[in-house]
């Protein structure tokens, strides 16, 4: 069973992840949302996650620098995480691909895209 | 890139936003912009810096604000979107909308920071529209969607 967070300021783009990941025929123990950087990394500190899913414009606490705070622990740096956004820039996603992150897709997503990339992380 | 391109590019964009994000299916012929003034609009803004400064504009009625939320979230027709759902909707498909709209325009090697979005008042509208400015419907119900570089 796996749990992830979903990080993302727009409750809606939450929920619609959600119900993706409720679709996906993967085992899931619990789905946390955070709506920041900063509350992401509280749920990872109380929490045990097996995947973060994180947009990367968010007030507060940006997806960036959620991921460069992962990538600098090391009790968070072997969680994978996926990248969901509207970022289209090359030199950007390859930076991140350098922090450690698994997958990245881009929006407007499709839940086909969004199993796919969960079926290359956990296995079929 | 003229303004003609421009605007091209941005209906695009946006049609193929709205009907992937949230399967509405957009009117491409382009509305008849007489009598806008009449009509009430939410209206988000998101600035973008970096290889470019510019900001992007979308102006939604709330009818179609509430149609994208609910269909974003499998409701029924009857369940009432709330303000805080509407706003949400309307700044993420704003988000998207721009996202693509830089990458489209300017290619995959250049870097922008993106604001935000946000609910702007009248006092903040661009008056008169920019000359960027697309003008769409969805179900009969105006939408409109520009760019300022």
């Amino acid at each position: 069973m796996y749990s992830v967070l979903i990080v993302d300021d727009s409750e809606i783009i939450r929920s619609v992840l959600q119900r993706t990941l409720s679709m996906a025929k993967i085992p899931l123990s619990n789905i946390y949302h955070a709506a920041n950087g900063q509350e992401a990394v509280d749920i990872l500190d109380n929490s045990w996650i097996d995947l973060v899913m994180t947009d990367l414009n968010m007030p507060v606490m940006s997806g960036f620098e959620l991921i460069d705070i992962m990538y600098k622990r090391n009790d968070l740096n072997l969680i994978p995480i996926i990248v969901i956004s509207t970022e289209g820039s090359a030199l950007r996603i390859d930076e991140l691909k350098d922090r450690g992150v698994k997958g990245y897709l881009r929006k407007p997503f499709t839940p086909e895209s969004i199993c796919t990339t969960l079926k290359q992380i956990f296995g079929e | 890139m003229d303004n003609e391109e421009v605007k091209n590019l941005l209906c695009g964009i946006t049609v193929s936003v709205l009907e992937s994000a949230a399967f509405l299916f957009v009117d491409e012929e382009k509305m008849d912009p007489s009598g806008i003034n009449e009509i009430s609009f939410k209206v988000a803004r998101i600035l973008f810096s970096g290889f470019k400064e510019g900001r992007v504009f979308l102006w939604m009625t709330e009818e179609t604000a509430d149609d994208a939320a609910r269909n974003m979230l499998g409701l029924d027709d009857d369940y009432e979107v709330n303000e805080k759902q509407r706003d949400d909707v309307l700044m993420e498909i704003l988000n998207m909308i721009t996202g693509n709209l830089l990458t489209t325009m300017f290619g995959e090697n250049v870097i922008f920071k993106l604001s935000i979005p946000e609910i702007i008042n009248n006092e903040d509208i661009p008056e008169p529209l920019p000359e960027t400015t697309v003008f769409l419907s969805i179900d009969e119900a105006p939408l409109l969607v520009s760019i300022e570089l």
